[in-house]
């Protein structure tokens, strides 16, 4: 009797995680599927990133890196050190419908593993908002459905996203280096691909 | 065209020696040396033969035969021939003006054939380029990736990964295995933005190269490269068969996708064709086993994974 006791608590326990992760699946999706009917209310291409390097030796980049919103104001900055000779700027990446929606993620080096990297979420998440987005009369159930995708991406829930993924984009050394007091920008383009810019 | 051009070309073969040797003698110091030779050769000779004159006639007057020009003479003599050689020149300055504008009409002719020759080549080329841009520039597959194990002590994943071939239009038998460290694999491309480049004619073309595999465990520069070339150094993705390219033959193809590609190791080269940035850009995904992705460049020059259920 006790053994079936147990037997039907461990049932009910598996049931529920099963339901819960399907919920959160349901859930994510449902994220998404709002966010169809809204994304094309994105800007084509925007800029959530400019940095300049402030100093560059044979084996450590000393830069600025600067947030920046919409409409092309800033909103946070970051200087910083790393060991190594080309800079890598990876964001993550999730398809909606016919566009690609590009959250910053991490900076690390040729040098520094992705896992080392210094992550940049908590550098533009203001209440919960990725601020990169962030525009005037900005529609909100966009900015529901994109706070609701920041949330599953910041606490690493990316599996469960459907055909997610990273995307980086750093220079090459040997071919075109990164100078210091040039300012770069990073254009994320809402129809497939990021690039860097020089200013 | 054409048959002008070729007319044009027939009528340097003449020209061309004639015009050669006229930069040569007027251009260079050697050229200036054997000019200022010839001259002095002419004096010296007109001078000679004034000289053996005047001897004749001396012999002639003497019945011995052992008279010679005295020396005040032979001063007086060469002095007359090179005042007279001048003169000649003087009177005759006209005549040397326009041979010498007609020589400058040959060199500017046959320069002209010349450059329009190189003009018309460097069309062609920039044509071609233009075509191979336009005949790249689309949505391609570059490659499958199959996840075929995970070591969770060493934390290791094995790869398949199988390139996509365009000249065969499906897989290249080559595959490439590996092992790596970490799950977040990162597949990493050279990429080549034309935006300012005449062969891009104003609109922005990127070309994507993938070149090497790297974890969020192991850094850009311990990557792993792929073996993506053929044995003639030609992408397999930018390999096409015969009948899928236009505007060129297939081997006239593979000269200009290998001289876009030296564009990659070659910055003069680069700057020269106006290319307005080369930078890397790698897609990653959290990888287990059983995992099929695959990896396309996108018409905008990004590279993106999609799963490959998806197709």
């Amino acid at each position: 009797m006790k053994t079936l006791k147990v037997l039907f608590i461990l049932i009910i326990i598996i049931a529920a995680i099963v339901f819960g992760y399907f919920r959160l699946i349901e859930y994510q999706k449902e994220t998404i599927k709002k966010l169809e009917d809204k994304i094309a209310l994105l800007k084509e291409e925007h800029i959530p990133i400019r940095f300049k390097i402030i100093e560059k030796t044979s084996d450590s980049i000393s830069l600025v890196v600067k947030f920046y919103n919409a409409d092309n104001e800033e909103i946070n900055k970051l200087e910083t050190k790393l060991a190594g000779q080309e800079l890598s700027f990876d964001f993550y990446v999730v398809p909606v419908k016919d566009r690609y929606v590009a959250f910053p993620s991490k900076l690390f080096t040729n040098r520094i593993a992705a896992v080392d990297g210094i992550p940049f979420y908590a550098l533009y998440d203001i209440e919960g908002f990725p601020q990169v987005f962030e525009t005037k009369n900005i529609d909100l159930d966009l900015k529901k459905g994109l706070q609701d995708l920041f949330q599953q991406i910041k606490t690493g829930q990316v599996d469960s996203i459907e055909h997610s993924f990273g995307n980086m984009v750093h220079d090459i050394k040997d071919l075109k280096s990164f100078m210091p007091d040039m300012v770069y920008s990073i254009v994320c383009h809402t129809k497939g691909g990021i690039e860097i810019v020089e200013e | 065209m054409n048959e002008t051009l070729e007319f044009l070309d027939k009528l340097n073969w003449v020209l061309k020696p004639i015009s050669s040797l006229v930069i040569f003698l007027f251009t260079t110091g050697t050229g200036n040396m054997v000019l200022v030779t010839g001259f002095l050769a002419i004096i010296g000779l007109s001078a000679y033969n004034a000289l053996k004159e005047r001897n004749l006639a001396y012999k002639a007057a003497k019945v011995d035969g052992a008279a010679y020009v005295p020396f005040s003479e032979t001063i007086y003599l060469v002095g007359r021939v090179v005042a007279k050689m001048f003169l000649r020149v003087i009177t005759n300055l006209p005549v040397f003006l326009a041979v010498f504008v007609f020589l400058m009409m040959v060199v500017g002719i046959s320069k002209g054939i010349d450059s329009m020759g190189e003009f018309v080549e460097n069309q062609q080329r920039i044509k071609e380029l233009q075509s191979i841009l336009k005949q790249l520039d689309q949505r391609y597959k570059v490659a499958e990736v199959e996840v075929t194990g995970y070591n969770a002590i060493t934390d290791e994943t094995d790869l398949v990964i199988r390139f996509y071939d365009y000249a065969h239009q499906g897989f290249s038998n080559a595959n490439q295995t590996l092992t790596i460290q970490g799950t977040d694999i990162y597949f990493d491309a050279i990429v080549l933005n034309f935006e300012y480049s005449e062969i891009a004619t104003g609109n922005a073309k990127n070309l994507v190269l993938p070149y090497r595999v790297f974890s969020e465990k192991v850094p850009q520069e311990k990557g792993i490269p792929l073996k993506l070339m053929d044995k003639n150094g030609i992408p397999l993705i930018f390999k096409r068969d015969e009948t899928d390219i236009y505007g060129m033959g297939r081997i006239k193809y593979s000269q200009r996708v290998k001289e876009i590609l030296s564009y990659i190791t070659d910055k003069e080269k680069a700057r020269m064709a106006g290319i307005r940035s080369i930078f890397g850009n790698a897609v990653h995904k959290n990888l287990h086993p059983g995992n099929i992705i695959n990896i396309w460049v996108e018409q905008t020059g990004g590279l993106v994974i999609k799963d490959a259920i998806a197709f």
